[in-house]
């Protein structure tokens, strides 16, 4: 008598494990000590820090792991409890470059300092507008400068009337032209008429025209040294000016400069300041003549914001620790600092004011976390990111410029000595691609910290995790949790964790189930959040999403889509698949049947001749073939055509969970042999008849389960799943209701002879028996067809 | 005697400080603190018409630093033009005064002596003693206005040098005061040679007399101060 058992349903405590927190006394989270850890990331947090640790360059952190899993938290707290007693890194500031004003200067100075040098220079500058003018205007400066144009003007007016007074000895006058200067003949002072001078004799005449010939050459010399003179003046008047700025200046410029006598590079741009203000003393004083001017490039601004400084960086000393900045929109400019511009008269202009810092600036000296999607999303930041770490310094870069958009001006900053770690922050496809196609990548981010999903579930994890929903109770100021509300939340992280064997470590939805909950316990005036309210929240959850679902179901159970849950059908059998809608998934049965008819050797798979079957499916269905004809066809050629296809699906099919369904409904086409439709089937198949593990198994079994509930439960429905899939069952309480009163049945599936035994009644021999026997029938025909072919066409064609 | 209202008239000649702005401003502040008349006068050269009919004459141009001769029909339109752009620079100076330009031929002509106030500049008595062009100004103006070289317009008090309870430098300087939104300060330098004016002052206003002549173009010229000389009788 042949076999016809098959695996018992799984009792209801294997269908869902409840949480056991019997170690852990408490009736509330109110009396847990929060878990102010990080649970289950030891491989992670060791890997931060050994990066912190690790003063070299390219140590840069690069933290991969799932949305949600609180990695920047977990990071940044560690970072920030690293670095508490560290000093605040160094102030820098820009300050004009006096000599090139489009290369502005970068100062380090000790945390602090930037602001108090700024208020120096800046109280200088008043000092000096009140200073200046008086030394200006004063009486001895006044007295040096009258003295230096009346001698000027002297000197000149005592050339001509020397000149003068020789022309008129020669009997000629000097006159002014429009345009210059002009001998003429002349008589008592006058200038001789034209009638008169033509009067006189030859003799007269060629004298006086030789007396101009020589008076003229005079007359040429004196003009030639008078830009001589007038350079003089100048540089006369040029040196008192500077003499009585410098004069002026030099206690004031002393006195600020000792402020600061332990920092060279501030004294050394003190004496800069003070040369340029000797310079340009014009703009304290208004414009005196041999004052060169204020030199224009300091535009736009004031005169006087040549002397100010951009407080570029400024840290406090009073607060220990280094800085730790977050920058959420990392484009070129965020990151690395920008030059901003002003327009005045129709051009953009700029100075070393206008130098604004990155989020490497801000965080130099610390740490800069930063998401990598949206690095790698904005243009040029990936790439300029990489020029910093490898240059060891800051430069501001314009994308402007790089691209040719913008034709202005532009500066040339000091670059500034970066010191600081870089954490990345991504998912792992992101880290996995740019260590595939970027080398440069594991050159600047040789610490992975990768982050778990989840964590083993035992009962010392799951007090942990009792007290990591206590830590977000008390974080988020939300009511506390009951005990067994703080059970049926650590159950929904084995849910999430798809595994019963497993916490799931994205607390981002636990968080946001507890705020939910905590909603529902309030809108019940309750003062705690009791079990009811977590319930409540995820059906909510559900509900929320779920329209989709619903719908299907409707059509479902409105026959518009064909979905038997009772009596037996040959070549038919219920597969189960799973939706993803915007991290909402559901599980719903979808028919797939079988024709066979004698041919090639041939399984069709409809899915894939008209391109809706996915690779992973398609190879499913190839492994079926290979079961196929390693189990049947040994001693004659495989003589099957068979199709297969997933009933009413009209979009992709990817996965090969339903290679075993496809499978039973190949064996039962074959055999003849009546299908249970009230038993729904997933799970893939190898070469050798074993069944192997799907995912998505808690929302397949659901999704079979509400379309029998909802048609009303016979008490023989069931769904058939991997064996290797049992541990993985974290069930809706309902459902395991359910089995538990006998109304549903989890069948827990290891082999294919197994799964045809419980989805036809027949045992696996005689099943195969029939197999084997429609087979060869298949292959006599095709051989009969292929005898009279050969007669009818040598040629054979098929 | 001469008192803040006899004045009518500012003249200042353009035909040797047409490019001299600050000067033209004084005078047209000047002028507009005591609800004056701006004349500005250019005067040709005497005898360049002659010169330029004699057949060798030629002149140096020192901004092309060469000679060129002297042609009567050319020298008679560069005069004109030279006037044309005197009296524009003198227009743009001179602001919104009631002003009038005129060119005349003779350095006397249409003087009134008792109602003119004569415009200066230090730069212009350089090749004689300042005393004696001071002098000569004085002899067709009633009041001269000394402006030293690189003078700048700035804000202070209006000084009056008074020898004098009764001088009348200190009427006029209160009216400029008043007129300018400035204080008036009176100082006396009677028995003294030199000037106690303090720097800063926006004008200082005295009457001939109360210093010797040739203190008074070094008053202006040390002090880079614009100096008003009233003609009083002795």
């Amino acid at each position: 008598m042949s076999d016809t058992s098959h695996p018992a349903p799984l009792p209801p405590e294997r269908l869902r494990r409840t949480a056991d927190l019997a170690s852990l006394a408490f009736q509330s989270t109110a009396e847990l000590t929060p878990f102010d850890g990080f649970t289950g990331q030891e491989r992670a947090l060791g890997a931060v820090r050994l990066g912190s640790a690790i003063e070299k360059p390219g140590y840069n952190l690069f933290a991969i792991g799932q949305p949600g899993l609180a990695m920047q938290q977990a990071v940044e707290t560690m970072l920030r409890e690293a670095s508490a007693a560290r000093e605040a890194p160094p102030d820098w500031v820009y300050v004009n470059n006096f000599t090139e004003p489009h290369k502005p200067v970068a100062i380090r100075l000790p945390a602090g300092r930037a602001a108090k040098l700024g208020d120096a220079l800046r109280e200088l500058i008043e000092d000096l507008k009140a200073t200046l003018p008086a030394a200006f205007e004063s009486e001895d400066y006044q007295k040096r400068r009258g003295a230096m144009d009346e001698a000027f003007q002297k000197k000149q007016a005592a050339s001509f009337k020397e000149l003068n007074d020789k022309a008129a000895l020669r009997g000629l006058v000097l006159l002014r032209t429009p345009l210059g200067f002009a001998f003429a003949p002349a008589k008592n002072g006058q200038v001789v008429s034209p009638d008169e001078f033509h009067k006189w004799d030859e003799a007269a005449r060629l004298k006086v025209e030789e007396a101009m010939h020589e008076m003229e050459k005079e007359l040429e010399h004196i003009v030639q040294q008078m830009p001589a003179w007038e350079k003089a003046r100048r540089e006369e008047v040029r040196k008192l000016n500077r003499d009585t700025a410098n004069f002026a200046v030099g206690r004031l410029i002393d006195e600020t400069k000792a402020k600061f006598s332990d920092l060279p590079q501030v004294q050394a741009h003190f004496e800069a300041v003070r040369r340029d203000l000797v310079d340009n003393v014009g703009m304290f004083v208004g414009k005196n003549e041999g004052d060169e001017g204020p030199v224009p490039t300091t535009l736009p601004g004031g005169p006087f914001d040549r002397y100010d400084i951009n407080v570029f960086v400024a840290n406090d000393p009073a607060n220990r620790g280094v800085p730790v900045v977050h920058e959420l929109h990392p484009t070129l400019g965020n990151l690395t600092g920008r030059i901003e511009y002003l327009s005045m008269q129709g051009a953009l202009v700029t100075n070393f004011r206008l130098i604004k810092p990155g989020a490497l600036h801000r965080a130099n000296g610390g740490y800069l976390l930063l998401d990598v999607r949206a690095l790698l999303a904005e243009p040029f930041s990936w790439t300029a990111l990489k020029r910093v770490l490898k240059r060891g310094e800051i430069v501001i870069e314009d994308a402007s410029h790089f691209l040719g958009l913008a034709s202005t001006v532009t500066l040339e900053p000091d670059p500034i000595p970066l010191d600081l770690k870089i954490v990345l922050f991504g998912e792992r496809i992101l880290y996995y691609l740019l260590a595939q196609y970027d080398p440069e990548m594991t050159e600047h981010f040789k610490i992975l910290v990768d982050f778990e999903d989840d964590f083993e579930r035992s009962p010392k994890n799951e007090s942990a995790y009792a007290k990591l929903i206590a830590a977000m109770a008390m974080h988020d100021k939300l009511r506390p949790l009951q005990r067994e509300a703080v059970g049926l939340v650590i159950e929904q992280a084995a849910r999430l964790a798809d595994d019963s064997g497993k916490l799931t470590l994205v607390t981002d939805q636990i968080r946001n189930l507890i705020v939910e909950a905590d909603h529902w316990a309030a809108q019940s005036s309750r003062k705690q959040i009791e079990q009811q309210d977590v319930q409540y929240a995820l059906d909510q959850q559900i509900w929320r999403a779920s329209r989709i679902r619903d719908r299907d179901q409707e059509m479902i159970l409105d026959n518009i889509a064909l979905i038997e849950t009772t009596g037996q059908h040959v070549g038919q059998i219920n597969g189960l698949s799973v939706m993803e809608l915007g991290g909402f998934r559901f599980g719903r049965p979808t028919r797939i049947t079988c024709r066979v008819r004698p041919g090639s050797g041939n399984v069709i798979d409809i899915e894939r001749e008209v391109k809706l079957g996915g690779p992973i499916h398609s190879k499913g269905v190839l492994i079926l073939s290979g079961f196929l004809a390693g189990r049947y066809a040994l001693d004659a050629p495989m003589s099957l055509f068979a199709s297969l296809v997933f009933e009413q699906s009209y979009g992709g099919v990817e996965g090969d969970s339903a290679s075993s369904a496809e499978l039973y409904t190949l064996l039962s086409a074959l055999a003849e042999a009546p299908l249970r439709q009230d038993i729904a089937v997933t799970g893939s198949i190898n070469q050798h008849g074993e069944i192997q593990a799907i995912g998505g198994v808690n929302e397949k079994i659901e999704g079979f389960f509400d379309i029998c509930r909802k048609r009303g439960l016979t008490g023989t429905q069931g769904v058939a799943i991997p064996a290797s899939n049992v541990r993985h069952l974290m069930l809706r309480q309902d459902v395991v209701e359910a089995c538990k009163a006998g109304q549903f049945a989890i069948y827990p599936i290891a082999t294919a002879d197994e799964g045809i035994t419980l989805l036809t009644g027949l045992s696996a021999e005689a099943l195969n028996s029939k197999v084997e026997q429609r087979l060869k029938a298949f292959a006599k025909i095709r051989q009969r067809f292929g005898e009279a072919e050969t007669k009818a066409k040598p040629d054979d064609t098929p | 005697m001469t008192t803040r209202g006899s004045f009518k008239r500012v003249i200042i000649d353009l035909h040797r400080s047409a490019t001299d702005q600050s000067a033209i401003a004084l005078a047209s502040e000047l002028a507009a603190a005591m609800g004056l008349e701006l004349f500005g006068r250019f005067i040709p050269p005497p005898g360049l018409a002659n010169l330029a009919q004699l057949p060798f004459a030629r002149e140096f141009r020192p901004m092309e630093r060469e000679w060129r001769p002297l042609d009567p029909e050319r020298t008679a339109q560069e005069l004109e033009l030279a006037a044309a752009a005197a009296r524009r620079l003198f227009q743009r100076a001179a602001g919104a005064v009631a002003q009038r330009f005129e060119i005349v031929e003779d350095q006397t002509d249409g003087l009134h002596p008792e109602e003119d106030i004569a415009v200066l500049r230090y730069a212009e008595c350089l090749e004689e003693s300042c005393a004696l062009v001071l002098d000569e100004a004085l002899r067709s103006a009633a009041a001269v206005l000394i402006v030293p070289g690189n003078v700048r317009p700035r804000r202070g008090p209006v000084i009056a040098l008074a020898d004098s309870p009764e001088d009348p430098a200190l009427d006029v300087a209160a009216t400029l005061a008043e007129a300018a939104g400035e204080t008036a300060m009176g100082l006396d330098v009677h028995g003294r040679d030199h000037a106690p004016a303090p720097p800063g002052a926006r004008l200082i206003v005295i009457s001939r007399h109360a210093l010797p002549d040739d203190a008074l173009p070094a008053l202006a010229t040390h002090k880079r101060v614009p100096v008003l000389v009233l003609r009083r009788p002795v």
